[in-house]
Formats: C-alpha cells, structure tokens, sequence
C-alpha cells in the first residue's frame, strides 16, 4: 500500500498564504506545509494550473483510493480516516482471499455520510494557515450565502480569538 | 471565468456546484482513475500517478496549507 499527499491550490489564501503565483511559490509552500504538519507521505506537488486537482474533481481535499493498474476502489469528497481504513481492510481481506482461493463476488456500494463541521479547530487552521484575511473571507462568505446565523460561531471564535 | 489560483475566497466558492460535479462528473468507482504529471517535492523529479499505482494500491489525498 503506498501513501501520498498531493498539494492543490490554496483553498483560502490570506496575507500569510496568498494564491500561488508561480511554480516557486507553490514549491515552496508545500515545503512549508510539510515541515508545519510533519507530513512522512510522499508529497507530490501539481502543477501550477492545477491539472491533477481537476481532473479529479478540484475539491480542497478530497482522497482516492485505486487498486494496482489504476482502477478506482474508492473516493470521498472530503478526507475521512475511517472510511479509508475500511477501505483499506477491505483491499487487504480482497488480497487474503484469493491468496486462499477464495471465489469472489464484487459488488458496489454508495455511502453518503455526514460530518460534524468543527469550527473552532478549521478558524484555528485558517487563522494559522492563511492569516486574518483568510478568516475573514470565509466568514463574509458565510453571511452572504448562508445568512449571518451560519456565521455566528465564527463570528464568536473570532471576537474571542481575535478581537476587533 | 475565475483563474484556478483564486486570490480570494468568496460566496461565489461556496454556491459553486464543485460537489455535485465530482459525484457526477469525476471518475466513478471501478473506472480507470486519469493518469497525470506532479512533481516529486523531494526529488524534484516528475512523477506519474501511473507509475505509483502500477505495483500496488495506492491512496492519494488531496489538500493545501488552508
């Protein structure tokens, strides 16, 4: 089983992080995230123009899952742990079975789960990550396409954290 | 049309239908996923997705600083 990370665009850049200019910037980004996160996967950087990143769905941080020769056994929309660890557990379980010439029967599945979306942790990692601009943005957003009560827990974060 | 390396994160990004294209759109389960060039940060040498998922399994995440 072989791991890597591929680092896309900055889905939020701020003063801290702006949006990538050149192939120097990107580079040099994903060697901050490396050294910031402590990421031991290979780490794979797109290109500029983010050709990989949207050819496979452009979303900010999605996994994929594929079995030798490339066929895709599994992607989700946003990284979650236990879903690819079952995945994962079901590949090997795949590879046990035959080796015990087991017959096999492939059959597909949908799943369409829901997660707790954690702000306090994510304005954290945009305040840290992109800076106050970052945060910011993502806050008007909010109010603007949601209305001001999707934002008021960030709003309480920010005040908190922040200040004025 | 907004450039893929947008400056600033707005409204537009979250009533984007980005979600709905991957689930229609994007490679489906049990399709070949695109092959496609990155660069080893590493090495600085190119690197094929082909190439990482010829000789076993191979899981990649996406992601960014923020």
């Amino acid at each position: 089983m072989r791991f890597v990370f591929v680092y896309t665009r900055e889905a939020h850049p701020g003063e801290k992080c702006p949006a990538h200019r050149t192939m120097l910037d990107k580079l040099q980004r994903a060697r901050e995230m490396v050294s910031r996160w402590e990421i031991r996967r290979q780490m794979l950087v797109d290109d500029l123009a983010g050709s990989v990143h949207r050819a496979y769905g452009s979303l900010p941080n999605m996994t994929w899952v594929f079995e030798r020769r490339g066929r895709v056994v599994y992607r989700a929309s946003w990284t979650d742990e236990r879903s690819i660890e079952w995945t994962l557990e079901q590949l090997r379980h795949q590879d046990e079975s035959r080796r015990a010439r087991h017959r096999l029967l492939p059959y597909y599945m949908e799943v369409a789960p829901s997660k707790i979306a954690d702000r306090a942790p994510f304005a954290e990692g945009l305040l840290g990550g992109g800076g106050i601009r970052a945060l910011d943005e993502f806050i008007a957003a909010l109010q603007s396409h949601h209305g001001p009560a999707a934002a008021a827990e960030l709003e309480r974060w920010r005040s908190k954290n922040v200040g004025a | 049309m907004e450039p893929y390396n947008y400056e600033h994160f707005t409204a537009a990004h979250l009533a984007s239908d980005e979600f709905d294209t991957f689930r229609t759109h994007a490679a489906r389960v049990g399709q070949a996923g695109p092959d496609g060039l990155l660069t080893d940060l590493t090495t600085g040498e190119p690197v094929e997705l082909s190439l990482l998922w010829r000789t076993s399994p191979l899981v990649v995440e996406f992601g960014s600083l923020t």
